[in-house]
């Protein structure tokens, strides 16, 4: 057997009657075929054959250059490096294919997702743009419901002040109530007014003339519980009476003025002291309110202050 | 791609002649296949970084290969410096691949965690 042997130099010696020892491959070489065999097992030989195949071709050169040469350890060099380039390359192109199927995947769910917002974002304005108008609608009815009261307040104050130390007025609910002590308009068990009070209840009828806006008056007489109930029914109708002809004559519409006599069966206060039966002896207004708002805005504006 | 091996350094001619030169062309092949890989970015993949190194070292030794007269040794360092750089080139891209694939995977997580959430009442 003879073998080249490779110097330094790049001179070929031909080395004679060396026997049969054989060098082994070196270390470089045993790693190129390592090398190029892990890369084989794996996707390399069906996504980069052609850089498989140069690696194989490097290697076979390496294989039948001599053992230990320079030449076997460049070629296993490259060969090395190429199996790793065809494996680093094979691998790249496969991840490069899942990422195209996570990229359209991702697409989906992003479009998915934008799609949600958008309906969420839809669903909110249109409850937004709800929201609003009812609250709009709301400010509305609470400022309609303001001004009312400000016109009913307005009215009551000022008829208070017209009429301070006569009557005293109250609002309840769509009546306004203008209570009239008893011994201001009569004498004891007497249904006809006094002359004082007539005067006083001039008073009362210009008010009531001046103001638009009520329905009617309902004229209600109220007695102490001395006495039996029918007597004091009776009186309190007498008294009603009184007051109701009295607003007639003095301009009052006829069909708008009631009179009615309640007798001892309403009292406001207790029965049982002097004070508290002067305070039920007394002659209710009751001006109930016209429904709808023309009377209120004739009111306001015709309104004395 | 090629290997010169085979024609130059085999043969037993030129011995120790102090006037060699750098190849040029297989110099500027060399250059070039790390400026890709520079290009791509080696920062993380250390393999690549790694590679590019010894490509680098290996362009510096074909200088002094030169230096001393040796063109044909010259002309195998400058190969190996090609397929170095070509193999820090493949393992920087293929990282990068990986990270895009890893990051949008992540992002297809997220977002599934929260089309998920919003269905829930």
């Amino acid at each position: 057997m003879t073998f080249w042997r490779w110097n330094a130099l790049g001179m070929g010696t031909l080395l004679v009657g060396a026997g049969c020892a054989t060098t082994p491959h070196s270390d470089q070489f045993n790693q190129a075929q390592q090398a190029y065999r892990e890369a084989q097992q794996g996707v390399a030989a069906q996504l980069t054959p052609d850089e498989m195949l140069e690696a194989e071709n490097l290697l076979e050169k390496a294989e039948s250059a001599e053992n230990g040469s320079y030449k076997e350890e460049q070629y296993a060099y490259l060969a090395e490096r190429q199996a790793n380039i065809a494996q680093a390359n094979a691998a790249k192109r496969a991840m490069q294919d899942e990422l195209q199927n996570v990229q359209t995947q991702r697409e989906e769910l992003q479009a998915r997702a934008r799609e949600i917002a958008e309906q969420r974002a839809s669903t909110y304005q249109q409850a937004y743009q709800q929201s609003r108008e009812s609250q709009e609608d709301l400010a509305r009815q609470l400022e309609q419901i303001q001004a009312e009261r400000a016109r009913l307040e307005e009215q009551l104050g000022s008829m208070s002040n017209q009429l301070e130390g006569l009557a005293e007025v109250v609002r309840e609910k769509d009546e306004l109530v203008l209570t009239i002590n008893g011994s201001v308009l009569f004498e004891s068990n007497e249904s006809n007014l006094m002359a004082t009070a007539e005067r006083n209840l001039e008073n009362v009828a210009k008010v009531l003339k001046s103001r638009q806006g009520w329905e009617n008056i309902v004229v209600v007489g109220h007695t102490d519980a001395r006495g039996t109930e029918q007597y004091n029914r009776q009186l309190s109708e007498a008294r009603a009476e009184s007051v109701r002809s009295f607003l007639v004559e003095s301009g009052i519409p006829a069909d708008r003025v009631e009179a009615r006599g309640k007798g001892e069966s309403d009292p406001i206060a207790t029965n049982a002291t002097p004070a508290g039966r002067a305070n039920n002896r007394r002659v209710e207004l009751r001006i109930k309110d016209r429904t709808g708002g023309e009377g209120g805005e004739q009111a306001m504006g015709r309104g004395s202050r | 791609m090629k290997t010169w091996i085979g024609a130059s350094l085999f043969s037993s001619a030129l011995v120790g002649c102090a006037s060699a030169q750098m190849p040029d062309a297989e110099l500027t092949e060399a250059k070039s296949a790390v400026r890709a890989a520079e290009a791509v970015g080696v920062e993380n993949a250390p393999q690549a970084r790694l590679h590019l190194k010894m490509a680098s070292n290996q362009i510096e030794e074909a200088r002094r290969h030169v230096e001393d007269g040796n063109e044909a040794k010259a002309r195998n360092a400058l190969e190996r410096a090609q397929y170095d750089a070509e193999l820090a080139l493949s393992l920087a891209q293929a990282q990068r691949t990986l990270d895009e694939l890893k990051e949008a995977k992540k992002e297809i997580a997220e977002l599934q965690e929260r089309l998920q959430g919003d269905n829930q009442p």
